[in-house]
């Protein structure tokens, strides 16, 4: 039997084995309060905890469903008649493709990200995420940027090109002016949050579980956001490329999507879509897991065959990269391939139909269904919804039937079917779910049974008949349309629907306003659900972290709410007097440390208030105000760093029940390594996509390659920053040794070394650089040297982050805060410096070997 | 809990995708550097000498799906090895079918003629 089995089958009920025994010393409490206090006034934006980031986030995330609703009324209005004559042209294509773009990037994705800040760390049984800095200074950057995004329109300047913004009606020749760079920008700050919310994702979830949560016994909800966060991770670095690449075209002219010159718009469309079908899992994957955790708590059961929905969940996640081409099947693209795509469509059925089945059964063995609550309600009309874009979609992936329907208004209503149904559903079951967990009362039964049926019928009477418009051959992103025979009933139709469901939504804003309020206390565990979130919590999340035994532990372990309340289970108060959580291992979630977790403090608002400076001030051509912002973010952000990685000196901490814990760990199993390791995986995708983009480049035009070894650069210049790189990796590794030694007379040699280190890296980069100069090639004569360019452009800009870690790391040891023991700066450095290595390497022999073999 | 034991049975667990992945690239962009070179087609059975490649593609991912399947997890709790275990072969299978699937295509359809109307 090992450790963990023992505890488990020693547990059940007998009160003399709880970890901590009673009666509790009297000041504990009172630390525990104290360390997690929020400041008082205006030094409430300060605050870092998931609770406050988490709510402030999805209100946000929830204005930003209003705005672009507002911007959907817009466009129902102008279309409600024939000839209409409301919104000029210009205006319409402002409106709809702000609709789009801030319905998917700032309120779809963002909200399901703040639903796992908040709800992720009480599910799990920590007492927040293990950077909550990180999640702060993510929410701030995308809270301002976002609304001054959203301001473009006011300005005559938001993107008119789309949500997909296919180049190359958005490249410089057709979109001049800065419409199109504010697209860039508004999704900038997503791709920034996104990966920052993967990163807290990932480790949150694999490394601050409850002792005994084992990832067989992971709540769904948990499972489906750590798909999500693996969605992120690899889909995000191709559309973060993607823009980039379009930012240089324009800024540059750097010709990546100009036929003339060799580049494609196909590439484009290719990275888009690498994205933007998993895209749509990242919003339907985590709704589909709070339906998971909703269904058992309403009816009584737990989920019936959870092995099966894991494996749905993951099944789906992976199979959605190999969807993307089907979004493409109009463009030309050879047969065979598309019935690899074509294929993969319909190998990803099987674990989404696995999950509906799973779903289904445990609603027909429910012990407690009626009398139908709210969320339930919601619930259902995501079944109804969903299945009927599900079946359209079976519909457009018939390849000679997407041919018909491309580009019509059938498109407009499948589309919304599936994300109103799949998303904005759930999220509203949630939103009833969920709110007496941080509210004092639940939201009105009442007023929500009103908002739900005006929702539903308004959702149906708004989207069904645009599958008929669209058969009968209505084109979308039309500003407006004759009068042919039947459109102008429908689409009335339609506007009419769409102002029930915005009745609906004002339903559910005047509940929230009525019953909504955050203090302190919840309403609790009304409905009797038996995950670890419906503990008794407060700002410091439990009073003690239970050891749980199975998937609904409060099911199973009756006494726990009170026996965790009384501080009888794990860390019953703030043994060090600042803010923490336990780390566990990845897989059976054993206490490995205690992790100490930063207060209050400015530095994540205001560096993201620099970012978000730098980025805004950057797309209107203000170069140098904007730099100066972005010193300002580097300050703030240095800041903040400077403070971690602290001496590890604090004595071991008893949290109960003989477990002893050491305080900070470092090394490959400290959650700092985790969150690097992420970001190399990250890194390590824009790279991906950058080879792929230069390949395909190859395979579209071929002609504007080099046929002959002459205009290539002599190989003694790649050889010679190949040798720099690794010279800089081996004064790395030396410095590693060194530092293990942990005498203080070394870091003199340390800091010397490192510095030389970054000056290698300089060199290898500007070596590379002068190559390509000495040769007739340059980045805007054609597609070849625009991607030849931008493979070293990256790497320059992977050398210079490097490089500021580097001195970095070498200030620190100048002012006696590395050793041997505090070492986690240096180690986070050393393993992005040997990625940035590594990727030179990489760039190197695609860029002078493939030419070469073809030559 | 060592790191590379957790290395171990993660990458175990999702085996089959990661196969199923490098499986997809690789006849994907196969096809595709084919097509974009009209190299010349020998054919046999009917089938381009490239559509043996992509079925032989298939026959040694699958191959490889087998082999992983033969690794045990190394989780020390038994509740834990359970499953792992089970998820990872359930991963294969979908993974196998997916694999199978795009491999049957091969014979259903011309290879490189552009999937176009007119
Ligand atoms: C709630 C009521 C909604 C209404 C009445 C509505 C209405 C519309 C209309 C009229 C269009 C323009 C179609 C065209 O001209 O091609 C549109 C496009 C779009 N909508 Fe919605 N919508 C709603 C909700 C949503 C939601 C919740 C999402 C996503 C989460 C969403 C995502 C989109 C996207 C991506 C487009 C395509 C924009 C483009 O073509 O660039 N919509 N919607
Ligand atoms: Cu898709």
């Amino acid at each position: 039997m090992t450790k963990a089995e023992a505890l488990d089958s020693a547990r059940p009920g007998n009160d003399g084995e709880l970890p901590n025994p009673l009666p509790r010393p009297a000041e504990e409490l009172e630390r525990l309060e104290q360390a997690w206090r929020y400041p008082p006034g205006i030094r409430v934006l300060t605050e870092v905890n998931n609770n406050i980031i988490g709510v402030l986030y999805i209100g946000t995330a929830f204005l930003f469903f209003l705005l672009a609703g507002v911007l959907a009324l817009l466009m129902r209005t102008q279309l409600a008649v024939p000839e209409n004559h409301l919104l000029a042209p210009e205006t319409y294509n402002q409106v709809f493709t702000m609709h789009g773009t801030v319905m998917m990037f700032l309120f779809a994705v963002p909200m399901v990200e703040a639903v796992g800040v908040l709800l992720l760390p009480n599910m799990l049984g920590a007492r927040d995420l293990p950077f909550p800095r990180l999640s702060a200074y993510a929410y701030w950057a995308y809270a301002v940027g976002g609304l001054v995004f959203f301001g473009s329109l006011f300005w005559g300047v938001a993107p008119r090109g789309g949500w997909f913004m296919y180049p190359p009606l958005t490249s410089y020749e057709f979109s001049p002016g800065d419409n199109a760079d504010f697209w860039l920008l508004g999704i900038g700050f997503i791709e920034i949050s996104a990966i920052a919310g993967a990163i807290e994702i990932v480790v949150g979830v694999l490394r601050t579980r409850a002792p005994g949560m084992t990832l067989a016994r992971m709540p769904i909800y948990a499972w489906s956001m750590l798909v999500v966060a693996g969605l992120i991770i690899f889909a995000f670095p191709a559309v973060i490329l993607a823009t980039l690449l379009l930012e240089v075209e324009r800024s540059f002219q750097w010709p990546f999507f100009i036929a003339a010159k060799g580049g494609d718009p196909l590439l484009w469309q290719h990275l888009f879509w690498f994205f933007g079908h998993p895209e749509v899992y990242i919003i339907f994957l985590p709704a589909a897991g709070m339906v998971s955790m909703i269904i058992p708590a309403m009816t009584g059961r737990p989920l019936v065959g959870y092995r099966l929905v894991v494996l749905a969940l993951v099944g789906t996640g992976f199979l959605s990269f190999g969807l993307w081409v089907h979004h493409m099947f109009t463009t030309g693209i050879p047969q065979l391939s598309v019935s690899f795509f074509s294929a993969a469509s319909m190998a990803v059925a099987v674990p989404s139909g696995i999950q509906v089945f799973a779903w289904i059964a445990t609603v027909a063995a429910a012990r407690r269904m009626r009398p139908l609550k709210t969320p339930m309600l919601f619930v259902l009309g995501f079944f109804f919804i969903f299945v009927l874009g599900g079946l359209t979609g079976v519909m457009v992936a018939v390849v000679p039937f997407d041919w018909q329907a491309h580009d019509t208004y059938f498109i407009v209503a499948h589309l919304h079917y599936v994300l109103i149904g799949g998303m904005v559903f759930p999220l509203f079951a949630a939103l009833y779910f969920w709110a007496p967990y941080v509210s004092r009362k639940p939201l009105s039964e009442r007023i929500g049974k009103w908002a739900f049926w005006l929702m539903f019928i308004g959702v149906n009477l708004t989207f069904f008949p645009m599958h008929l418009t669209g058969l009968a051959g209505m084109p979308r992103r039309v500003y407006t349309y004759a009068d042919h025979p039947g459109w102008g009933a429908l689409n009335l139709l339609s506007t009419g629907g769409a102002y029930l469901i915005a009745a609906g939504v004002l339903l559910v804003v005047i509940d929230m306003a009525l019953h909504f309020r955050i203090s302190g206390r919840n309403a609790g565990n009304v409905w009797n659900a038996g995950t670890l979130e419906w503990l008794p919590n407060g700002n410091y999340a439990s009073r003690s972290i239970p050891r749980v035994t199975g998937r609904e532990p409060l099911w199973e372990q009756p006494g726990l709410p009170r026996e965790v309340e009384q501080g009888r289970w794990y860390l019953p108060g703030a043994p060090t007097g600042r803010r923490e959580t336990v780390v566990t291992s990845p897989i059976e979630a054993e206490p490995q440390y205690l992790l100490l977790m930063p207060g209050p403090g400015w530095s994540p608002l205001v560096s993201a208030l620099g970012t978000a400076g730098f980025f805004l001030l950057l797309t209107v051509k203000m170069v140098l105000p904007a730099l100066l912002f972005g010193v300002v973010a580097i300050v703030a952000l240095l800041k903040w760093l400077w403070a971690s990685d602290p001496e590890p000196d604090h004595p071991r901490v008893d949290i109960g029940g003989g477990v002893l814990l050491p305080v900070q760990m470092t090394g490959p199993s400290s959650h700092s390594w985790w969150a690097m390791v992420v970001l190399v995986i990250v890194s390590a995708s824009i790279f991906g996509s950058m080879v792929f983009s230069y390949l395909f480049l190859w395979t579209v035009s071929p002609d504007v390659w080099p046929t002959s070894t002459a205009v290539l650069p002599g190989w003694v210049w790649p050889a010679i920053s190949a040798s720099l790189l690794l010279a800089s990796a081996m004064l790395v590794r030396w410095c590693n040794r060194r530092l293990l030694r942990a005498e203080s007379s070394t870091q003199r040699s340390l800091q010397a070394v490192l510095g030389a280190a970054v000056l290698l890296l300089f060199a290898s980069v500007v070596v590379e650089v002068a190559g390509h100069l000495s040769t007739p090639v340059s980045p805007t004569q054609s597609a070849y040297g625009a991607a030849v360019y931008m493979v070293g452009a990256l790497q320059a800009f992977f050398v210079a982050v490097v490089a500021c870690m580097g001195l970095y790391t070498i200030a620190r040891s100048a002012c006696g805060m590395l050793s041997a023991r505090r070492r986690q700066t240096f180690d986070n450095t050393r393993l992005f410096w040997y990625y940035a290595v590594a990727q030179g390497l990489a760039g190197l022999a695609l860029v002078h070997g493939f030419p070469r073999l073809l030559a | 809990m060592h790191p590379s034991r957790f290395t171990h049975d993660i990458l175990l667990l999702f085996a089959g995708p990661i196969v199923w992945g490098l499986h997809f690239l690789a006849i994907y962009g196969f096809t595709g550097v084919v097509c974009a070179r009209a190299l010349p087609d020998a054919r046999w059975l009917g089938i381009g000498w490239s559509g043996w490649v992509v079925v032989a593609m298939g026959v040694l991912a699958l191959a490889v799906l087998a082999g992983c399947l033969r690794v045990r997890p190394l989780s020390p709790a038994p509740d834990d090895r359970r499953f792992l275990r089970w998820t990872a072969v359930a991963l294969a299978g979908l993974a196998a079918l997916a694999i199978v699937w795009e491999t049957l295509a091969v014979f259903l359809v011309p290879g490189c003629a552009p999937g176009v109307p007119g």
